[in-house]
């Protein structure tokens, strides 16, 4: 199957814009606007030293008058292993540009097109660890979202291999089963507008897997106000993921709610219009499905065993460093491999809200 | 008959052999006496057994006397024996010291001199000197110099007179004529450069002896110079070298004393003083013929230089650096051009320079430089002053022309028959103008080749299409920046005036920027600058890139300093790297997160308090003051800026390197242990190496530490065990300390024994063996509650306790069973380790609780390690700050370091389940401080946990194996956290022996 871009294996490090008009006659074609992005399926660690994903942005003669890539493009990866998601600008070369030249409003834009090229090398740009691993990547800007490109990083089929330690490995992994979810984060309060439960405005769950959200569109930065969020998924899970009792004990561990069957990683990235973040939001959300465990000896935490279902309602601005500054933000949810959104939702300022009834 | 000299007072058994007497006979004894203070009377005697025995005791002297003499007979039945003479000195007299005018002469040195030697003595202030003679004879005295000795003026008696005078010379320094000096300790000490070195060597003598013949100099072979060192106490907290006067004696405050003496008549005396290589240290250095002090006094500034080549575009005036310098002489460094180069219009490749259309000057050429000809630029520089020169290259313009985002391609763009443009001849013309880009020229800058790379035009609907080219394209910079005029061609023309719509494809190049200047990468001292702004961006962009190659916003920290003082650094927040927030609120500041909610959270960009060269941002409206702030100031002035070129670690490869090239003592003097370094082999006396058939062959060792964190507050204090196994990667050096619980003692022998030392029974050096090899220092910690002390391993001290140990390891050689060798070869330091498990056990917990926040902790990718060590000694050293292990993990996360890779730090905390031991309680204020975002803190941390504290069912083991189970559990949570929490229910003291390992193992 061919790349995003059509690229071959060594295009990234090399002319990535050999397929250049290919993209130009899709867009041609289809109107498309937002980010194409592509990457290496696998980065051999022993003989690579940078990990490029490339792409092309697309967007309107209007749109370019107000988007600054290099400052507002982000990038982001989310590493399946460890469940974390690295994310920062894409573009960011370090050097202070020089904006003292106001560029002059112009005529009014024609209708029309434009995109470029762009590489961005996240092991730089996002201080990914040189270590076996997957990760999701995905490219963020305003309310475009790329393709997510699954990079795999690991030592080269030529690198020095024992099979003795492999299986060893293998072994000790197989054997990690003990290890207890992590404890439903955020906890379910009332008074922290957090609950885990099916309620009214609770979006119905997705037919596909992925993550579903409905957000106030517009709230207002008030005392006590409130940016209410409401979520559902069917996302997989892994071993690790679900709640089994102990094998000595036979006690299940305390993870925050007695009923939960499995905790769900599930991480939102907030991109802004104005200032581009992004934020960040971990979450551990529980499922109250029955996860069907395999007969046998338990598998490897990390190896995906079902699929859950779950609803979650939080208020944003009751979590740390999510922002109230009054713009338009946009939040794409990162949970079992998927990546869904953006959804968008607004700030705006009790000034204008005055303003607007004057 | 001879005659015996005794002191006064002395008691003196006389005796008498009596022939012939009879029963009952008496004897008589006689005395005969020339002086003394009272006449020894005559006394009759029993002769017994023939022997006629009496004891006197003899008198004083007279005052008007230096001794008497005393003789005696016994007159026995009319016959006179005569008997032995003595002569009678004093023992204790007084010396009054005058000068010629009689007057009391104070502070005055002599020495007594007898047969069997001298003996100095010393006048107290009033002149006055008690000595007590070691001979009963007579007596010379000299003086000490500076003092000389004219003549007695009274020679009898007890208290006798001596006339002294002073040497008539003032002393005075030879190396260094004026008041005030200025030491240059970055740069490297050269004998033709005496101002150059952190070390100084200094000549002091008499004065005027200097400029004299060696026949008329005053000084004479042993007069004594007294030398007083003093260093200010504002001086920077580099630790690293340490200031000292070699040889000296060390005072309180700061302060070294020596006395040293003229080798030589007309010699100047040399010593030598470590000024440390941080800069704006002061150091005040008096001499004198006295311990007074006053003749003369040298103050001593230190102070670095840089140097730079500046590369000017010919007929542009160089930049002003007034303002740069200015920062810099803030920080005591000097910035000195070496070399200016200007360059032409025939330098540089393809479209390095530009026509002055371009930028709206005609007549002008302009130089750009990007990612397309820096490396030919910057190829100028001529690097004599490596590794302390900079190249700092001007250029009017700074645009990058190689990356694919220099191509714009646009689509469909759609030209009604209503669009027109105005063109360059004033008339318009249908067309459409595009915005493209800052970076748009009329010509590539990249290669002066069409900025219009491609370009053709379509009836929108219908069959006609045809070519645009650079007569197409109109740039029209002044009127309308970064926009491209596109003018239809004729065909085209028809079509819109027809009322049809035509639509084009372009591809037009626009270069990346402008940029106002660069330090280029790992090659800091490589600097771009764009030279067409203000005089204040320019100085401050350098001042800034400058910054950044020293090591800015604290990158490395000097020993000695703490990066968690700065107290407004921040990493990213949309600014590439640490830099500096100064001038933003606490609030809003946020520990460098920013304020949550607001406009400062994960964002420090157009923050106008911000004042302070290192803050993220510059250029016009900027409001820089051009000073690196009172944060920034202390740690670029404890920098070792030694060089340039050390890749972001600066301050602790200076320190290496300084702290292998300790001076030698000065000729003429004994090095004295207070302040010069002990011999390496002294160094190790004591220590013992295990030999090759006991615990740890080779590998352990016993080493008796001056810095070792208990050393001199408990007995054994100094004892510290080491493990350097065979696999210790020297190259990639990791250390293991380990502090034990109450009940353990270090101490091993030769044989490795006994298996109950801490660092045997606890395993930790077939721990260190099995995975990553670390070096491992156990040293003798609180055996109880009651030797529990504070200031064990807080501020410098972990860092100076690292040094000295491997110090140790460098001096001691293995047994001699052993494969020859030292243990650690060569001398490593603490700035050498790559990674730092930092582990605690049981009463252990209180020196860990130090060492968490340590310098050496907050400077090195650190695995911090509480082994059910939660006694309360991780609280807070204040109402309102985070608890030690908070602390820790907010350092590392401002640093962006908070994380499970190899230079990354991380917590792991181990408590015993069901509170077995007590540490349940502490624990869980750790984690849910970690996890809160009250009591002031800014962020939540995940914790992991592995277990519950309080598992129903479960019991804690009283001891046994370790379930490799439970050993899976905590691995797989550190493969997966970086602040991990195990609840486990193994035995207390089984803790460290289980989970050393597991750490180890993680990483």
């Amino acid at each position: 199957m061919p790349s995003p871009l059509n690229l071959s294996a060594e295009d990234y490090w090399a002319d990535f814009t050999r397929t250049r008009d290919e993209f130009a006659k899709f867009i041609s074609e289809t109107g498309f606007r937002g980010l194409r992005i592509d990457g290496p399926a696998f980065v051999a660690i022993d003989r690579r030293e940078s990990l490029p994903v490339v792409g092309y942005y697309a967007r309107t003669l209007r749109e370019d008058l107000r988007v600054d890539p290099e400052g507002q493009m982000i990038a982001a990866a989310f590493d399946l292993t460890t469940r974390q998601l690295h994310a920062g600008l894409a573009l960011d070369n370090g050097k202070t540009p020089d904006r003292d030249d106001p560029i002059p409003p112009g005529d009014e834009p024609a209708e029309g097109l434009t995109f470029t090229a762009f590489s961005s090398d996240l092991r730089l740009h996002l201080d990914i660890l040189w270590q076996k691993r997957k990760l999701l990547t995905a490219f963020f800007i305003c309310e475009h979202v790329s393709n997510p490109v699954l990079v795999e990083l690991g030592p080269s089929p030529a690198a020095f291999r024992d099979p003795a330690v492999e299986e060893f490995l293998a072994q000790q992994r197989a054997k990690a089963a003990m290890v207890p979810p992590r404890p439903i984060s955020p906890e379910a309060k009332s008074e922290l507008g957090v609950t885990y439960q099916r309620i009214s405005r609770s979006p119905p769950i997705p037919e596909k897997r992925g993550i579903a959200l409905s957000l106030e569109r517009v709230v207002v930065a008030q005392r006590g106000a409130s940016c209410l969020c409401f979520g559902a998924f069917r996302l997989p899970v892994t071993f690790g993921d679900v709640v089994r009792p102990d094998i000595e004990s036979g006690q299940l561990p305390d993870v925050g709610h007695p009923d939960t069957r499995a905790v769900v990683p599930i991480t939102f990235l907030v991109t802004g219009s104005k200032t581009a973040g992004p934020w960040i939001l971990e979450m551990r959300v529980p499922s109250f499905d029955a996860v069907a465990l395999p007969k046998g000896p338990p598998p490897p935490p990390d190896e995906e065993v079902g699929e859950v279902t779950g609803y979650f309602a939080l208020d944003l601005w009751n979590q740390p460093s999510m922002p109230r500054a009054p713009m338009t933000y946009f939040l794409s949810a990162f949970g079992g491999g998927s990546l869904s959104g953006p959804f968008q939702f607004a700030v705006v300022t009790e000034q204008m809200l005055r303003d607007s009834t004057t | 008959m001879s005659t015996r000299s005794v002191f006064e007072e002395s008691l003196v058994k006389l005796t008498g052999k009596v022939t012939g007497g009879k029963k009952g006979q008496k004897a008589k004894f006689v005395f005969k006496q020339k002086g003394g203070a009272a006449k020894v009377a005559d006394a009759t005697v029993d002769v017994k057994s023939g022997i006629a025995e009496h004891q006197v005791t003899l008198p004083k002297i007279q005052d008007s006397e230096t001794s008497y003499t005393l003789s005696y007979s016994i007159e026995v039945a009319g016959k006179k024996k005569a008997g032995a003479e003595y002569r009678i000195f004093p023992k204790n007299l007084e010396i009054d010291a005058v000068d010629k005018q009689k007057k009391t002469f104070g502070s005055v040195e002599f020495r007594v001199m007898q047969k069997t030697g001298k003996h100095q003595f010393k006048c107290d202030a009033g002149g006055k000197a008690p000595i007590q003679l070691v001979e009963p004879a007579t007596f010379k005295i000299e003086a000490v110099a500076p003092f000389r000795f004219d003549c007695w003026v009274s020679e009898k008696g007890h208290k006798r007179q001596a006339q002294f005078s002073r040497a008539p010379y003032k002393v005075a320094f030879h190396s260094h004529k004026h008041p005030h000096h200025k030491q240059y300790v970055n740069l490297a000490a050269d004998a033709a450069h005496p101002d150059r070195g952190s070390t100084i060597t200094l000549k002091v003598g008499a004065l005027g002896d200097d400029k004299h013949d060696p026949a008329k100099r005053k000084a004479k072979k042993g007069d004594a110079i007294y030398v007083k060192v003093e260093f200010d106490a504002h001086n920077s907290k580099r630790s690293s070298p340490k200031r000292g006067a070699v040889g000296f004696k060390t005072e309180p405050d700061g302060m070294f004393t020596h006395k040293l003496t003229v080798a030589n008549d007309g010699e100047a005396v040399e010593f030598k003083v470590q000024l440390g290589l941080a800069g704006g240290d002061k150091c005040k250095i008096s001499i004198g013929t006295t311990d007074k002090y006053g003749e003369a006094t040298l103050q001593i500034q230190s102070c670095r230089k840089l140097f730079y080549q500046l590369t000017v575009p010919k007929g542009t005036h160089k930049p002003d650096l007034k303002r740069l310098t200015a920062a810099l002489h803030d920080v005591d460094i000097e910035y000195e051009q070496y070399h200016h180069l200007d360059v032409d219009t025939s330098e540089g490749p393809n479209q390095s320079w530009f026509p002055g259309e371009w930028l709206n000057e005609p007549g002008k050429t302009f130089l750009n430089i990007g990612d397309y000809n820096k490396a030919h630029f910057h190829g100028l520089f001529d690097d004599k002053k490596s590794p302390l020169g900079v190249h700092v290259m001007c250029c009017h313009t700074q645009f990058d022309c190689n990356s694919a985002q220099c191509n714009k391609n646009f689509l469909g763009v759609v030209v009604t028959p209503a669009s027109t443009i105005t063109w360059s001849d004033g008339h318009k013309h249908p067309g459409v103008q595009i915005y493209v880009g800052r970076g748009l020229f009329p010509r590539k800058m990249l290669d002066g080749t069409s900025s219009l790379a491609s370009g053709t035009w379509k009836e929108d609907g219908g069959p006609q299409t045809g070519a645009l080219d650079d007569a197409d394209l109109w740039v029209d910079r002044k009127h309308a920046l970064g926009y491209a005029a596109i003018r239809l061609p004729a065909a085209a023309v028809a079509l819109v005036n027809a009322g049809k719509n035509v639509k084009l494809d372009l591809t037009i190049f626009c270069a990346q920027g402008p940029f106002l200047g660069e330090s280029d990468g790992a090659k800091g001292w490589l600097q771009l600058i764009v030279i067409k702004q203000s005089s204040a961006v320019v100085n401050d962009v350098l001042a800034h890139e400058l910054g950044h190659t020293m090591n800015q916003v604290t990158k490395s920290v000097p020993t000695g300093m703490s990066a968690a003082n700065h107290g407004r650094k921040y990493a990213g927040n949309k600014h590439q790297g640490p830099h500096c927030a100064d001038g933003m609120s606490s609030d809003n500041y946020a520990a460098g997160a920013g304020k949550a909610g607001t406009g400062y959270s994960g964002d420090f960009t157009g923050k106008p308090e911000c004042t302070c060269i290192m803050y993220g941002e510059n250029g016009k409206g900027s409001t820089c003051k051009g000073r690196y702030c009172a944060r920034c100031q202390p740690f670029l002035k404890a920098e070792a800026l030694d060089t340039l070129q050390g890749g972001g670690a600066g301050g602790g490869h200076a320190e290496d390197r300084e702290a292998r090239q300790q001076p030698p003592p000065p000729r003429n003097q004994p090095a004295q242990p207070a302040a010069s370094p002990a011999p390496a082999a002294a160094l190790c006396a004591h220590d013992i190496a295990v030999v090759s058939t006991g615990t740890g062959p080779c590998r352990a060792a016993l080493l008796q530490c001056d810095h070792a964190p208990s050393a001199g507050q408990i007995p054994d204090g100094k004892s510290v065990w080491a493990w350097v196994g065979d696999g210790a990667a020297f190259a990639d050096l990791r250390l293991l300390t380990y502090f034990h619980g109450y009940g353990n003692s270090v101490r091993i022998s030769n044989t490795g024994a006994p298996a109950t030392a801490a660092g045997n029974k606890y395993k930790l050096g077939a721990a260190a063996d099995a995975f990553q090899q670390p070096v491992v220092l156990a040293p003798q910690c609180a055996r109880g509650s009651s030797e529990q002390r504070n200031n064990l391993a807080n501020g410098a001290r972990l860092g100076a306790f690292i040094d000295d140990a491997f110090a140790h390891l460098e001096c001691l050689a293995k047994d001699p069973s052993c494969s020859p060798g030292k243990y650690l070869s060569p001398l490593r330091t603490s700035g050498d380790v790559k990674r730092h498990y930092l582990t605690g056990h049981s009463g252990g917990g209180k020196p860990l609780g130090q060492a968490a926040v340590s310098a050496f902790a907050f400077a090195k990718p650190t695995f911090l390690v509480l082994l059910d060590a939660q006694y309360g000694y991780f609280r807070a050293g204040s109402p309102g700050t985070p608890d030690v292990v908070r602390q820790f993990v907010e350092h590392w996360d401002a640093l962006g370091k908070l994380g499970l890779g190899q230079d990354q730090s991380r917590v792991l905390i181990v408590s015993r389940i069901n509170n077995d031991s007590g540490t349940n309680p502490e624990t869980i204020l750790i984690r849910d401080e970690l996890r809160s975002v009250n009591l002031g803190n800014h962020k939540s941390y995940t914790v992991a946990e592995v277990g519950v504290p309080a598992p129903g069912g479960v019991r804690a083991r009283g001891s046994g194996p370790f379930p490799a189970s439970e050993k899976l559990d905590a691995l797989n949570a550190l493969r997966r956290e970086p602040i991990v929490v195990v609840w486990t229910p193994v035995a207390h003291d089984e803790i460290p022996t289980y989970f050393i390992p597991v750490v180890l193992e993680a990483g």
